[in-house]
């Protein structure tokens, strides 16, 4: 008996059935059915589905006058890991609390590890749902109030076709 | 015809099967190798003199990126050991959820293990399929934390949130089909002759060879010596779980791989356990806004997948950040092992034990 | 500035605060406050409300400040004093100037000589602004709204404790001695913290973010604008260089250790012994205090002040028990200083771990020992660190041995203390799994082991300067370089590098869509 299991290759047989019964399913059912049998999808056409809790990309948000939600407590600069956030503080004619005259975000060094967003008492910044970051050029990695392309209000221009994007990122209740 | 010339060889710090930056100096008689030195240090990052310097809160972030495979191991042996150097009283649901979390991330530790070690060999179609798995669980830890690799999970204290809703259901999902996809493991590896020639008797350490090294994890286990910090010195939720500590006696390759897959099972049942006993209640406690220590030092053991995982934490008085902060990682101590298990064998082997040793060079240099 | 004469309004609640600051000239009986008869001229001893009798000669610009802080802590602010303007007349700067101006003919050393005549005006005036009595702090309180984001503790841990809730104003900085946030009490701050704390405390209210801290000043406080840090200094005269010395790297930053972080029961002990000792002086006195108020009072037959209260020890409402050291019970740590005798340290406890300080002779043996006795049954050495303590006298490191019995699953620390260069023996040849660790240990601290077969360098390269985990090794500013693009908002940078790229034939642009 033996003898006989180690001229016939049954283990190896095995292992090709297990293969040649996903390999069957797959080139035969694919398309067809109804269920999802698939774990890769076709990324840029195909849109990936995101779990809420998502970190990406830092965030200012405005209230519903329009108003930035900052008031410069400096908490989420002070608990920053790798330092990435600088605030400036200033005043505001008509707001009574202080208003940030500059707010840079630098994301080369971000590790989006969401403790800004955990220590903000006032809702004002999120990680959106942004993760395509790549950029052609380093200045895009430093973001703030002003500028062209480094603006913390809104997607940045190499995010601009994620699915984050069809959003809008100005309404306070995106996350 | 043949002279007998020693030829010094290295192998890495490039090379596809070392796991990363791994260098290791081979001095070899034909295929035979005479003396084997790992060189290391390639990844130092110096850690360790990062977090003296940023806050209790803060150096969670670093211990993400040691095992990066095995982040939220990591994240729990921070969280721990700076409660037990606070005395901070963490709420039993935040237990449970962690001990779910940190099973989850051993076996995606593992199964990363597996299609690689397996690649190594020569073994390919293995690889797919424990990376279907692992793509499960990865999006488990999404949907938990917001990350798959470096997820910050925990938090001192407990957890920065509750699980969020359908969690469960997702985790259970990957409960159901989890026991059958080990099945398929073993239905391509376990009975396979090429396997099993590449890896019986390959690679020995026995088990007082083990203990003199310092050798913790399943490689100790597969070495017949039954010890498992989740038993010996429980933490988390583990002294109300039930579970096996799997062990073989052959000290081989094929044994560790057997007994990886045997801790697969068990860490299916203790989530099994985690979710079905989940207590009510709330996950964070209540703690100050600054931590400030007193004068203490500890040393807290965790079971990572790769082995026993220290962290060893001195605090000053009134410091917000630790006064010292070492961590033992398992790859770096079982790696001091790699001479005594390849030294007198074929070159071939190296590979194999490199593989079995299940080293992360992010933990190795720190 | 000497203060003539001190009265004493309407409204006094004998709160014997104006005692408290200036004994010599207020003296507070049972209900009232008097100036006392050796301070002033006319020798009676009352309100001197309506006689406003001058103070004596001597004591005039002697008690001034003392003077000044009882006016300042009375609570219904009924103390007033005369106090005469300091006579040196201040010529206004410009005239000064105009001066100075008319003497020079020359019209090219002008700039040049004016300054000095400027410097010398702004020393007059320094100088007068200095010899006034010091602006200070008189209460601090929070108001509602109090996000408890901890920016105040942050900038001045001296008055401000943020607890998991609400932000208090400390016990030990306020007159009345209690801990909260102030609100509705506003009890003073002791003066001498009001002097020395002014630009903390302003700086903490500033840095509030929904500006809830109030404070009352004394006299002109100074503005405090909030700076920038070092590190984001973009001046262009920031030096900027690239120095791998360590010693000479210029924007180097070393964070020293103040205090011996070593835990210790001996040292725990006599630590709580001090305090306790302390706080037995502080009540005594408290005690003595209240006796002599009462004597006084019954003496003259009015109502006794009330008696003072022992404060209960203070506690966060938080889960957090910090673990103490304690004498150890193991039967492991027993058996070791029965077996090692006088090379024994010390044995304790803390935490659920078992400590065994040896003297560093002794390592070896006591490794030995652990390993083979089967009393104790250590076979395995899971890591070996060391701690570097530069402040301590007769040690400079630790070296701490975490040993496992895997069969009896106990665990324990074995610590040793050594002061530099001093060689350590090897472990290795008890466990030789202390070979890498060791040799870890040589490659971040420097300490060198006896016999041990292979040390050398293990994490970083072989030519390293220094040894990084030691404290004095810096952690910024050694080698590093400033990437900075935060100041090209108009983009200027980039459209010198796409210039470059230009020049290249390097497409650094994002490629149009379409």
């Amino acid at each position: 008996m033996s003898i006989l299991k180690k001229l016939l290759p049954l283990d190896i047989a095995s292992g090709m059935k297990l293969t040649g019964k996903y390999f069957g399913r797959n080139f035969l059912q694919a398309n067809r059915s109804k269920k999802h049998i698939h774990i890769t999808v076709e990324y840029p056409e195909t849109p990936i589905s995101i779990a809420p809790r998502f970190r990406g990309r830092l965030q200012m948000l405005r209230d519903e006058q329009g108003e930035i939600k900052c008031v410069c407590c400096l908490a989420c600069e002070k608990i920053c890991p790798t330092q990435v956030i600088t605030i400036s503080k200033g005043k505001k004619e008509g707001r009574k609390t202080p208003f940030p005259t500059r707010y840079d975000f630098e994301m080369e060094r971000c590790i989006f590890c969401e403790f800004c967003v955990e220590s903000c008492g006032f809702d004002s910044i999120i990680l959106n749902h942004q993760f395509e970051l790549a950029a052609y050029n380093r200045e895009d990695f430093s973001i703030g109030m002003e500028g062209q392309f480094q603006d913390m209000f809104r997607v940045s221009p190499v995010g601009q076709h994620s699915i984050s994007s069809t959003k809008n990122p100005d309404s306070p209740d995106y996350t | 015809m043949f002279k007998n010339e020693e030829l010094e060889i290295n192998l890495g710090p490039q090379h596809p099967s070392t796991h990363g930056v791994l260098r290791v100096k081979l001095r070899l008689d034909g295929e035979t190798i005479v003396k084997c030195t790992p060189i290391v240090g390639y990844l130092h990052r110096g850690v360790e003199k990062i977090c003296e310097n940023k806050t209790f809160f803060q150096g969670q972030v670093w211990t993400d990126r040691m095992d990066y495979v095995a982040a939220v191991s990591n994240n729990l042996g921070w969280a721990e050991s700076v409660e037990k150097l606070f005395g901070i009283h963490v709420p039993r649901r935040a237990h449970y959820v962690r001990t779910m979390m940190t099973e989850l991330n051993r076996i995606s530790s593992h199964l990363l293990w597996l299609g690689t070690h397996a690649l190594d060999i020569g073994a390919m179609t293995v690889f797919l399929y424990a990376f279907r798995e692992r793509e499960q669980i990865l999006d488990c830890f999404e949907s938990f934390c917001g990350a798959r690799l470096t997820t910050t999970a925990f938090r001192i204290g407990g957890l920065r949130e509750d699980i969020p809703p359908g969690f469960i259901k997702q985790v259970q999902a990957f409960q159901d089909r989890f026991l059958d996809c080990i099945d398929e493991y073993e239905t391509l590896l376990t009975e396979n002759r090429i396997w099993k020639r590449r890896t019986i008797g390959i690679a020995p350490i026995n088990a007082d060879e083990c203990i003199a090294f310092g050798v913790t994890g399943p490689v100790l286990r597969a070495a017949g010596v039954k010890y498992d910090v989740r038993k010996a010195f429980p933490y988390a939720a583990y002294a109300e779980m039930n579970f096996e500590i799997p062990t073989r006696t052959e000290a081989d390759t094929y044994a560790r791989y057997l007994v990886r897959l045997e801790e697969f099972r068990q860490s299916h049942h203790i989530i099994q356990q985690c979710i079905d006993g989940l207590p009510e209640g709330n996950v964070m406690a209540k703690i100050p806004k600054v931590l400030k220590s007193e004068v203490n030092e500890i040393y807290h053991p965790i079971e990572a997948p790769k082995g026993e995982l220290g962290y060893y934490l001195v605090g000053e008085k009134g410091g917000q950040n630790p006064y010292r902060f070492h961590v033992r990682g398992p790859s770096f101590v079982n790696l001091q092992a790699l001479p005594q298990m390849t030294e007198g064998r074929l070159l071939a082997d190296v590979i194999a034990a490199i593989g079995t040793l299940d080293v992360v060079l992010g933990e190795v240099d720190r | 500035m000497p203060i003539t004469k001190v009265w004493i309004e309407e409204g006094c609640i004998v709160c014997n605060a104006c005692e408290a600051e200036c004994p010599d000239v207020f003296h507070v009986t049972a209900d009232s406050c008097h100036i006392k008869a050796d301070a002033r001229i006319d020798g009676q001893e009352d309100e001197n409300r309506s006689s406003k009798s001058v103070l004596q000669n001597g004591l005039q610009s002697s008690l001034e400040t003392s003077i000044i802080a009882a006016a300042v802590a009375c609570p219904v602010n009924v103390i007033q004093y005369e106090q005469i303007i300091s006579q040196i007349p201040i010529e206004p700067p410009k005239i000064e100037v105009e001066v100075a101006i008319e003497v020079i003919t020359s019209v090219v050393p002008m700039v040049a000589e004016t300054e000095p005549a400027l410097a010398k005006v702004q020393s007059v005036i320094s100088e007068t602004i200095t010899s006034a009595p010091k602006p200070r702090i008189t209460e601090v309180w929070i108001d509602e709204g109090c996000i408890v984001c901890n920016a105040c503790e942050a900038e001045c841990p001296e008055v401000f404790h943020v607890t998991a809730d609400s932000c208090h104003i400390k016990a030990d900085v306020r007159l009345d001695g209690k801990e909260n946030e102030n609100r509705f009490e506003k009890s003073k701050i002791k003066q001498v913290l009001g002097e020395s704390l002014v630009e903390k405390i302003i700086s903490a209210a500033a840095g509030c973010p929904v500006d809830v801290i109030k404070y009352g000043v004394f006299g002109d406080v100074p503005k405090i604008e909030k700076k920038l840090d070092a590190v984001h200094d973009h001046s262009p005269d920031a030096v900027r260089s690239f120095v791998w010395d360590i010693a000479a790297a210029p924007n180097r930053v070393v964070v020293m250790p103040k205090t011996i972080p070593l835990p210790s029961l001996r040292t725990f002990l006599a630590e709580q012994e001090a305090q306790k000792i302390a706080d037995e002086a502080k009540w005594q006195k408290q005690l003595a205090d209240y006796e002599i108020n009462k004597t006084k009072a019954l003496g003259e037959n009015k109502e006794p002040p009330k008696a003072p209260v022992r404060p209960a020890p203070k506690k966060d409402d938080n889960d957090m028990i910090a673990p103490v050291p304690a004498s150890a019970d193991a039967p492991e740590l027993l058996y070791l200083r029965e077996k090692l005798g006088a090379s024994v340290q010390e044995i304790f406890q803390q935490s659920g771990e078992l400590v065994c300080q040896v003297a560093p002779e002794a390592i070896l043996e006591a490794l030995v020992l652990c390993k083979d006795d089967p009393a104790l049954k250590f076979e395995m050495l899971v890591d070996e660190t060391a701690t570097h303590y530069p402040v301590a006298d007769e040690f400079k490191f630790s070296i701490v041995y975490h040993l496992t019995s895997l069969s009896r699953q106990r665990r324990l620390r074995l610590r040793i203390l050594i002061p530099e260069n001093y060689d350590v023996e090897s472990a290795v040849s008890v466990y030789p799994g202390a070979n890498w660790l060791e040799r870890e240990v040589f490659d971040m601290f420097g300490i060198r082991f006896k016999n041990h077969p292979d040390l050398r360098r293990i994490l970083c390269p072989d030519d390293w300067e220094g040894y990084p985990l030691r404290k004095e090794y810096p952690t910024l500013g050694l080698g590093q370089r400033e990437i900075d693009f935060r100041e090209d908002r108009s983009g200027v940078l980039m459209r010198l590098s796409l210039e470059k790229a230009g020049n290249l034939n390097i497409n650094l642009k994002k490629p149009e869509a379409n």
